[in-house]
């Protein structure tokens, strides 16, 4: 009984494993066809990241004329401020070089055209497949950059950071990402049931920018809006917080319920969206 | 939705600036300025914030070629459609925002001729940043990635406009800087008239300003039609 069972344990394993593998193939691949692309057309690609960097003279504009008027936000100064922005912009970098735009293509393309019918006759999940369907790559340079920026606002708050403190803000960081990604999702589904679900994405995305703040800045039903619809506070204040040792159960508890809540929200949303679609005609 | 969406955005810089506020009360705006500020400033987003990218689809797929042979300018007829929707914006947020302005217990207070100066200023501002967006996006005809270009122009002009921070927060020498420049009047100018703060004179010369510009970024967009329309094979770039 025992024997059958470690076979079955190991054969659980080796298919994990081998999907495991299958899927960071298929990512591998994608990553390499928007790369070719990225090098055929160089200056696009160039061009393309120009309004990344007015967008962040913009935001820098804003933050520095903002400490010209006070010292403090919400009991934070301006270098806490600026550790808080660099960790939003890093988080989103990322986001945008890998799954965003897959996401927004999505919503306002494959599903009203039809193309994600292709998505569901190949054999990988179609999730998986739609939010890595578009890389974009030249985000990652601004990830580069605002990951200085970051490493720079950490050093003049070392006194504040401790190892511990490095690595729970870490765990954060990564927890961010996935909240993120199963919000998007969430917005992604919507566009089964109606047309306009790109408004959601791209509203969280032009918001990030401008609501990096510490949530308590907020009325409370904004903040609330900041930890669940728009989850900024969870790319910078939540993270940033843990990471200068100012973090609480409350703020951890909170995020933990967030992360549990949006994996539930979209998978419902995700396989009655797939109900609903027939093809070209959601 | 886009309703809600720029209305949303607009709201929580002024929720920034009620915390800054908080923190300072010497700030040189009250309470009551910085709402009737950001609402006024959420009424007239919808002026000068265009996303253009079907004229550059147009020009890339080629169906900007009807545009050479009926006797219709391209620039009129993507302003008529843009025009429709400025408005109805703009209608339905006066319904709602300037109701709740005066629910919460705050107030314009302009004279009838700022108010009249104010109004004047809407259809200059959307005609010039229209033909702005619009003169980018004829850079189609010779690049692909045109919307990067057009979109820096929009985040430029959102946050040197006074749409995001009021022009008043600015260094002295930035302020007239930004003065001759078309921006400011794109929403800080028409916004403190609005708030009865601004002199007829001053609002006057602003108005003068940004018709100077409005003219020199119409002459643009001829230049650049008129440039276009010499390369292009009407099979799509």
């Amino acid at each position: 009984m025992d024997v059958v069972s470690s076979q079955q344990k190991l054969r659980k394993y080796g298919d994990l494993t081998m999907r495991l593998g299958y899927y960071l193939k298929v990512f591998g691949q994608m990553a390499k066809l928007a790369l070719a692309t990225i090098l055929e057309y160089r200056v696009d690609a160039v061009v393309r990241s120009f309004y990344m960097f007015a967008y962040i003279s913009g935001t820098l504009l804003l933050i520095n004329t903002v400490f010209t008027q006070t010292n403090f936000l919400g009991g934070f100064d301006y270098n806490e401020i600026m550790l808080m922005y660099a960790s939003m912009m890093v988080m989103w970098a990322l986001m945008e070089t890998f799954f965003f735009d897959g996401f927004k293509y999505f919503v306002l393309y494959d599903i009203r055209n039809g193309d994600f019918d292709k998505t569901l006759i190949k054999p990988v999940n179609p999730l998986f497949l739609l939010s890595i369907s578009k890389f974009r790559i030249e985000s990652a340079l601004i990830g580069v950059v605002m990951m200085c920026v970051f490493l720079y606002y950490a050093s003049l708050n070392l006194s504040s950071i401790t190892f511990v403190s490095a690595v729970i803000y870490l765990g954060f960081f990564i927890l961010g990402i996935y909240i993120h990604y199963r919000v998007f999702t969430c917005y992604a589904s919507l566009a089964f049931f109606m047309t306009k679900a790109s408004q959601a994405l791209r509203t969280l995305q032009s918001a990030s920018d401008q609501c990096f703040y510490p949530t308590i800045i907020y009325p409370w039903p904004v903040g609330l809006v900041f930890f669940t619809l728009l989850p900024i506070a969870l790319a910078a204040y939540v993270p940033v917080s843990f990471l200068l040792n100012r973090g609480s159960f409350l703020l951890l508890g909170g995020t933990l319920l967030v992360a549990i809540g949006s994996t539930l929200l979209s998978s419902y949303l995700w396989k009655m969206g797939l109900q609903q679609y027939s093809s070209a005609s959601s | 939705m886009r309703l809600i969406r720029y209305s949303a955005l607009i709201s929580f810089v002024m929720f920034l600036w009620l915390a800054v506020k908080k923190e300072n009360p010497d700030l040189s705006l009250d309470i009551s300025q910085i709402i009737t500020y950001y609402v006024a400033a959420a009424i007239m987003y919808g002026l000068s914030n265009y996303h253009l990218d079907y004229v550059e689809s147009d020009i890339r797929l080629g169906y900007i070629s009807k545009f050479m042979l009926k006797p219709l300018s391209p620039h009129l007829y993507y302003m008529g459609v843009e025009a429709a929707t400025a408005f109805f914006d703009i209608c339905v947020r006066v319904f709602f925002l300037i109701p709740l302005v005066w629910l919460l217990g705050y107030a314009y207070h302009p004279s009838f001729l700022q108010v009249l100066l104010a109004v004047a200023f809407l259809p200059i501002i959307f005609y010039t940043t229209f033909t702005l967006y619009f003169s980018l996006s004829l850079l189609g005809f010779w690049f692909i990635q045109v919307d990067s270009i057009r979109m820096s122009a929009l985040f430029l002009i959102r946050f040197t406009s006074g749409m995001m921070i009021p022009i008043i927060f600015f260094p002295e020498w930035f302020q007239k800087l930004l003065y001759y420049s078309p921006a400011p009047h794109f929403a800080f100018t028409p916004i403190r008239l609005l708030q009865g703060e601004l002199s007829l004179t001053l609002g006057l010369h602003a108005l003068g300003i940004l018709s100077i510009w409005a003219i020199i970024i119409t002459l643009l967009q001829k230049w650049m039609w008129y440039q276009a329309s010499r390369n292009y094979e009407s099979t799509g770039i």
